[in-house]
This record gives C-alpha cells, structure tokens and sequence, in this order.
C-alpha cells in the first residue's frame, strides 16, 4: 500500500477558497476607507452617534448607517470566531464588558476588564478594536 | 459563574397536582426555593420594571443544596448478561463517523475506563479504527493506523482468537453515489484510509459487570440512574441501570454485530447484511444482531433496539439520538424510512444530545386549590441574592381546574417554541450571529455557563459538535434562556417567555382576568380546550406548532372563536412531541425557511410521526391559512411603526380604533427595539390562503435595510427585488382582521416586536389602546359590526 502521509494538504482540504476571497474583498473595498483619515473619521463619528441604528418616530425616520458603515460593519462582524469579541452584561443595564470567544466550542469565553455603562457605549469600543486589528492585519500589504 | 440550575418535570398543572423541582447547587451550597407569580420580566429601567408576587406554597424555604450532573452524549445500552463475556469475539458494525478527529470515541464497547477490564473496538486519539482488549492490569490496543475520513461510510470489524491472541482489524470504506448523503461519491486514493491489519495480542479480556455500549464507552459501570417502564422507555420490561458513559461517538452505526468466534471476511459480509441470511454456522456464533431499522412501523420513535438474533439481547436508546437515518446501503429510491426500512438502518448519534437530565427530586410543589391561572416559577437563590449568578427560575404554568374555564380569555403560552429555542449557545457558535443580530451580541452569565455546559444541551438553532443540526429538544434539563430577567442575544432586548410577560403584564394592568395554558395541553385536550374560552391570545412568536395545533387553532375560529394572534413567523414549523413523552420535541428542517441548517437527503420525515418535516407550507398549511398572514421578513436592529390603512375606516372596523386618530403614527416607542413593528414581520398573501374577506387595518414602514425578506419567497436572489426595508416592499408588517363563522373573528398586527409596546408611557398609548378596543369588543356576545 502507498504511504500518502508525505503529501501537504491541498488548499481545497486546507478550505482557503473563503478567505483568499474574503482578503480580496478586504483589500479592495474597505481597506481604501480606512486608509482615508478623513474618511476613517467620519465613519468612526457616524459609528459612535449611532451604533446599532435607531427606531424611527412621528418626529424624525428611521436611522440607519450609510452605505460604507454597512460595507465595513458587515465585514467586522463576519470574521471568524477564533479570537471574536463579544459582549458579556455582568450586571444589567449597568456592567458591559469586552469579551473574547476562541472559537474553540467549549471553551471558556475570556471576559475582561474593559467595562462600559451601555450597550452601545461597549458595540462602539469594539467597532474601534477591530478597526485597529484589521488595519494591523494587513499593515503589510 | 452560575450558583444554581434547576428544571420540573411538567410546564404545567392543576390545581392539586404537584410538581417535582430538581435542582443543581454548583458548589452544593443551600439555596432558598420560593414560589412567585410572574407579572413582568423585562428590567429595562424604561420601562416598569420587574414584577413579581411571592405565593404561600408547601415548598417555600431552605434546602442543603447538591451538585447534580447531566450525563449528555447519546448511546445505546445493552444491559449486562453473562452471553456477552465471550473470549474469542468478531465485533462488526457501519460506521460513518463525522468528527473521526475529535479523539477517542466508542463504537462498540464491552469495556470499562476505570478498570481497563473487557474489549471494545473504538476510534482512536489519532482518529484511526482501534481495537482495545484488557485484563485489569495490562491493555493490548492496535490501531489501523489509516485515518477515518469524515462522512464516509466504513465497514469496521476486529476479530479475536482467544486460542491464539491473534486479531483482524478491518477499515474499509464503503461509498456509493448517494450513501453519504451530501459527502463524497469518489473517495480516492482508497487505500488512504483502507486497512487489514492482523497480528496478536498478549492479552486476554476478562469478563466484566459492563454493559455493551454502541457509541460510547462506560466510564463507570453504574450510576444510580436508571431507565424504567414510562414516558419513552414504555418498552422497558425491568429497570435498567445506567451507567456513566465516556468517549461518546459522532456519526452514524448501522447494523453493529457481536459473535462469540472469529468469523471470516465473507462471513462478516454475510451477516453484515442480515441475521436472517446468514448460514447455520454463522447464526450459532452470533451473541447479538442488532438492526436499528427492525422496529421501523409508521414511525421510529420507539428507544429499543432489537436484537434479530434469537438471543434477545435488545438494548436501549440513551439521550435520544436521530433515528430513521439514511444507512450504508441508502440508495435515494425512496425519500422516507417507512417505505424501505431496510435502507434507515442507521441512528446518528452526538456526544451533546441529552432526552433527560434525570436528576434527583430535591422538592415538590403542591398546587394550591385555589391559585389563580398563570405564569408562575420556583425562585431559587443561594445567599439570598438576586444577581443572576445567584439566582435561578424554573417557569411554570398553573392551569384552572381541570376541564373548567376561570376565565373568557385564555393567553395559550407557547411552550413548543419555548423548547425549540431552549440554550442555543448561538452567540459563541454561530459565525453569522452577529451580522443576523446587526449588533455584537451581548451574553448574560448564564449564557457563559452554558457555552462551557454543552452536557445542558441545544436548540434547534443549533449544531451538534459534529455539525448536524439538532433535530430533537427536551425540556427535562435547565433551559437557561426560557427565565424572567433574561435578555436574548439576537432580540435588541427580549425573546419567548420573557417578551410574553409583556402582554400577560398588560391583561393585568388592564384589569382582564385570563387563564394560562401551554401548547402541550392543547396538544392533548384539542380544540375542547380552546372553545372553553370567547377569546385566544397566543404569544408573541408561536412559531413551532403540532398537527394537531394545528387543526385546533383551525377548527376553534370555525367553530366562532375568537383570536389574538400577536406575533410573527408563527405556526411555521412542524414540529411533533415524543407520543409517549410530550416533555420532548423533534423539528426536522426542510429545505427553505429561516433556519440554522437543512436535513440531510432522505432525512426530512421526523422520527416521531413518520410524516414530512420542515415548513408548515409544504405540507399545504401555511400559515396565513390559520391566521391570515404568513411570515415575510425579519431584522434585529430597531422596529419601525404603523400607519392606518383605508379598511380602518369602515364600519366593520372602525370601532377599533376609537380615540386613535386618522393619520396617528401607531407605536413608534417600545422595548423590543423602540417600535412595535419589528424584530419578524408578517404579511397577507392571496395566494396563500388568507380569508378574501380580510380588512387590511394598517401596515408598518421605514424599516431599516437590516430587515430582509424571508428565503422561501425568494426563487432568484435579485438585487433591487429581494432587499431589505428602503427597497423591498415585501418588507413590512400587514395588521389585519378577519371574521369567521359562528360570529368568530381573528386580529392579527403582524410584528414580534408588538406586546412590547403595551406598557410604554404607564400603558397609555395607541398600542394598547388598539389592544383594549379590540379585546374589549371581541369580548362582547353576538354578531361583531
């Protein structure tokens, strides 16, 4: 019989299809933006005025991000689980920190110290850490 | 970390019934046990706040708490006879294991962990087929040394030659076009993960007090836990005592063998295929033949496991793992076990399936005769604390006397999907979690211990740790996110039972007098149950229903029923109780819909009934059939409001809208996500069976592009057609009413986000307004306008 445990995993067995796509997509679409300072700065303050979005009333429709927040937004929350933040509510309405998953099932999830007194104080630090990660992730490139 | 669990063994109950409490004390702490009435769960400070009413009961006080485990993983138990101590053995099976790599995992054992005594043929740390044989000191284990690949069916067997310690190993791989359902069809270089392996051993296995595991390993030979004659286990003869199983498996077996001698490869092969076929020989040395496919009827919902050898040495299923499985000889000719049993020969096991956590009672509850029908709990805190750490409720049901109505309206708690949401763990999990949520997801400490528990158990939103979507739910564990106070990761704020405590908050406010029933009593009393009352509310998101939910909802709007039904993506799901055990669901998920995964080919009827899983609407039952709207879209960052359509204005409608004005914004304020359209939305659809005669009263708008259209609407994905709020008109939520024989009627707003409007400004405003017209009028005799 043959001895096939010489052989390197292909990228197929290795499933690198997602993410060379996924790098592509970055490196094209969001990366100019947040190599723009100006424009880096602006989606940041459109982030921190409204985090999530906001309901719509008979005073003022709805409020939701502008295309480029969407397009950055969906690529932070897409990533993969391994080293994903989170956050945990240790005490409600009051206690939201910053928590890291390993992506490993199971496995405890690490909540820190970084504590914020609302929810969308705790979706706007994280939306700035993964900008920072993102932009070191492909400082190279 | 969380200080205490606890679960009941009902939902619900009468008066003078009782119901048994178990709980789990993490560091065996004492913990106070307090009966309370749930009024309102929701804590936002904005809203009023968390309520409840503590009830004198028999149970109130101090208990010496103890840690309870749940032994999670499933399996099958042969109980202990001196016929499986043999020396020379061939032990056989299919195998098609889906996490070969996960470590070591039994497949057919006779062997125990501690002691090392007996033998078992395994899938080892380096996810090759094993053999282990053991004498009490020393352990000969060979290995094929060729890795298992995931989803491919195997033929497995070991032989043993207790004369000459010699052993056969066998790992060949049996793949066909359709066997392996989604995996491959061309499996090459075969030999990668072919192997004959034959040597000998320096050991003999000693007989032990074991029983034959199928897909684990016993850890410890007894537990203290047993399977007795009830619920289903209705086919035990005597009690069987469990043991503690260890190195659970993941995959499917199908037609795992023993016999007492070394059989030949063709003789393998022979009895492979059936018991029944094999010659004389052959047949006297089999000690057990067991075909998972034996007992297939209209159904495979039995837990036995038959024996076809004349032996009888039956075994049964632990933690409920799927049964009616596609086996290695799957051809795809017939889509449905029942009509060629021969070819469901598999079960799929998973090692975090869990049918019970069967612990022990620590206290009872005696119903009071004269409690008043509703939303109740057991309270538990340990140090009297009310930090969700230190404190945990187990929601209960009191029903009115049975076969009486204390009340004209019934609220219909929607306990079905209670259980089909019950720990997802989809936060940690669910790689689109936080794009479905459009928000980063905010977990509650139970929500961590649970991430670290998977022995608690799973959703139906979620995957086994093999990655087969988890078909089966029971309720006899701690269900974590089925709690007051608990906040859901995907809603901006509430989901189920808590979000339903904002409209049976709103009836008591109100002054409406109501009785509370769960869907598992409607399940075994029908539509009597329902017509014992003028008027039905069901929850805010009902989704999971039972045929024969279905033909009551049906059946009591025809017989003049009245209806609320005050959510969204209802009565979408088929999904079926266990017929000897309603505390336990099955959902098998078909082929569209809004779902965390898909059956598996030839694996869409549910083991429970035989019929057809999936969405109500292939079975010719979509929902707007039952109450007029059918699901349409959904998104979870905010709600939206309501604008009055022209039918409000008629006469047969307009009385519900006294003191609501002509161009009035509804319901632009809320809790669930500031609006009360929201979260999931319904629409009307003519050609799916919504009554023609149906009033269109209002319609919801300016929704976020968050909230996109549902799949099963969607044939081609075209940009500009099937987006989300700015440019989908199927986006939105359709407020309808609609009248039925006998003077019945149904209102419908259409949103999940709805009952949690109820309570914004002190329970003065349009929502409620609309709310108490309606209700008001729909409680009155007689014709309505």
């Amino acid at each position: 019989m043959s001895d096939y445990s010489y052989k390197d995993p292909s990228n197929v067995s290795l499933n690198k299809g997602h993410k060379h796509t996924d790098d592509f997509i970055t490196k094209k679409y969001i990366l100019p933006m947040l190599r723009d300072p100006q424009k880096l700065k602006e989606l940041i303050e459109e982030h921190r005025a409204t985090p999530i979005g906001r309901a719509p009333t008979k005073d003022h429709g709805m409020v939701q991000h502008s295309k480029d927040l969407i397009a950055l937004l969906d690529k932070l929350r897409r990533g993969s689980l391994t080293g994903k933040l989170l956050i945990v509510c240790l005490k409600l309405h009051e206690d939201y920190r910053i928590a890291i998953t390993t992506g490993v099932r199971g496995e405890p999830v690490e909540v820190t110290d970084e504590s914020y007194s609302s929810q969308e104080a705790c979706e706007h630090a994280i939306f700035l850490k993964r900008i920072n990660k993102l932009l070191e992730q492909y400082s190279g490139e | 970390m969380l200080k205490i669990t606890g679960y009941s063994d009902k939902y619900s109950a009468h008066p003078g019934d009782e119901i048994k409490f178990y709980i789990n004390a993490e560091h065996n702490d004492n913990y106070e046990a307090q009966i309370v009435r749930l009024i309102h769960g929701d804590t936002n400070p904005e809203g009023p706040g968390y309520k409840e009413e503590e009830i004198d009961a028999n149970c109130n006080g101090n208990y010496q708490g103890k840690i309870q485990k749940i032994h999670g993983g499933s399996y099958i138990v042969v109980p202990q006879h001196e016929n499986l101590n043999v020396d020379s053995f061939t032990l056989q099976a299919y195998i098609f294991p889906t996490t070969p790599d996960k470590g070591r995992q039994g497949i057919i054992t006779k062997w125990n962990e501690n002691d090392k005594k007996g033998f078992g043929l395994f899938i080892d740390d380096d996810g090759c087929l094993s053999v282990e044989i053991g004498d009490g000191s020393q352990v000969t284990k060979i290995s094929t040394d060729k890795k298992l690949l995931r989803k491919v069916w195997y033929l497995v067997a070991v032989t043993f030659d207790a004369k000459t310690k010699r052993i056969t190993l066998y790992q060949e791989p049996r793949v066909t076009s359709t066997n392996g359902g989604l995996g491959m069809a061309i499996l090459h270089p075969y030999d990668e993960t072919t192997a004959i392996i034959e040597t000998t051993s320096s050991v003999m296995p000693v007989q032990n007090d074991s029983p034959i595991l199928i897909a684990a390993s016993s850890k410890h030979n007894r537990s203290n836990r047993h399977l007795t004659q009830a619920g289903h286990y209705k086919e035990i003869l005597e009690p069987i005592e469990l043991p503690e199983q260890a190195n659970c498996y993941n995959g499917k077996i199908d037609r795992p063998r023993l016999s007492n001698s070394v059989l030949s490869k063709a003789e393998i092969e022979s009895l492979a295929s059936s018991y029944d076929e094999c010659n004389t020989y052959v047949r006297s040395k089999v000690i057990a033949a067991w075909d998972f496919h034996a007992n297939i009827t209209k159904n495979i919902a039995s837990t036995k496991i038959v024996d076809t050898s004349p032996n009888n040495h039956h075994g049964f299923i632990v933690n409920m793992p799927n049964r009616g499985m596609t086996g290695h000889n799957w051809t795809a000719d017939e889509m449905v076990y029942h009509h060629k049993p021969v070819e469901y020969g598999a079960i799929h096991f998973h090692d975090d399936d869990v049918d019970d956590a069967r612990w022990d009672v620590d206290f009872t509850f005696k119903v009071p005769e004269n409690l008043k029908s509703g939303v109740y709990a057991a309270r538990l805190r340990v140090d009297g604390r009310e930090e969700s750490e230190y404190e945990d409720f187990i929601p209960i049901c009191i029903k009115p006397p049975k076969g009486k109505a204390t009340a004209k309206i019934l609220f219909l708690m929607p306990t079905n999907s209670y259980m089909a949401y019950a720990n997802d763990n989809l936060a940690t999990n669910s790689v689109v979690a936080q794009l479905l949520g459009g928000k980063v997801p905010v977990m509650n400490p139970s929500d961590l211990y649970l991430n670290e528990h998977r022995e608690y158990g799973l959703s139906t939103y979620s995957l086994h740790s093999d990655g087969h979507g988890v078909a089966i739910c029971s309720r006899l564990r701690p269900i974590l996110n089925m709690r007051p106070k608990y906040r859901h990761w995907l809603s901006p704020s509430l989901w189920q039972l808590n979000a339903d405590l904002h409209l049976t908050d709103w009836l008591e406010e109100k002054n409406f007098e109501f009785d509370v029933l769960t869907d598992e009593d409607l399940e075994h009393e029908g539509v009597n149950l329902l017509n014992r009352y003028q008027v039905v509310l069901t929850g805010s998101h009902p989704e999971y229903s039972s045929e024969k939910y279905m033909d009551a909802l049906e059946s009591y709007q025809i017989n003049g029923g009245r209806c609320f039904y005050l959510g969204s993506d209802g009565f979408y799901w088929i999904s079926e109780y266990h017929p000897d055990n309603s505390n336990i669901i099955e959902v098998r998920k078909g082929e569209a819909g809004t779902r965390a995964w898909t059956s598996n080919p030839g694996e869409y009827n549910g083991a429970f009934d035989g019929k057809f899983g999936g969405m109500w609407r292939a079975r010719g039952r979509v929902p707007s059939k039952v109450c007029g709207l059918t699901f349409t879209s959904y998104g979870f960052d905010v709600s939206s409001y309501y604008k009055r359509e022209e039918d409000s204005f008629k006469p047969e409608c307009s009385w519900m809208f006294n003191g609501i004005g002509a161009d009035e914004v509804i319901g632009d304020f809320g809790l669930v996500g500031g609006g009360a359209a929201g979260l999931e939305l319904d629409r009307y659809d003519l050609e799916m069976g919504t009554p023609h005669n149906a009033f269109y009263l209002a319609r919801s708008q300016d929704h976020s592009n968050m909230m996109l259209q549902v799949n099963e609407e969607i044939h081609f994905s075209v940009r500009g057609y099937h987006g989300g709020g700015h440019q989908n008109p199927m986006v939105r939520a359709d407020m309808i009413y609609y009248k039925t024989p006998n003077n019945g009627a149904m209102f419908a707003p259409g949103s999940l986000a709805w009952c949690g409007s109820l309570s914004h400004n002190n329970y003065n405003n349009n929502v409620s307004l609309l709310m108490e017209n309606v209700l008001n009028g729909f409680l009155k005799d007689g014709p309505l306008p």
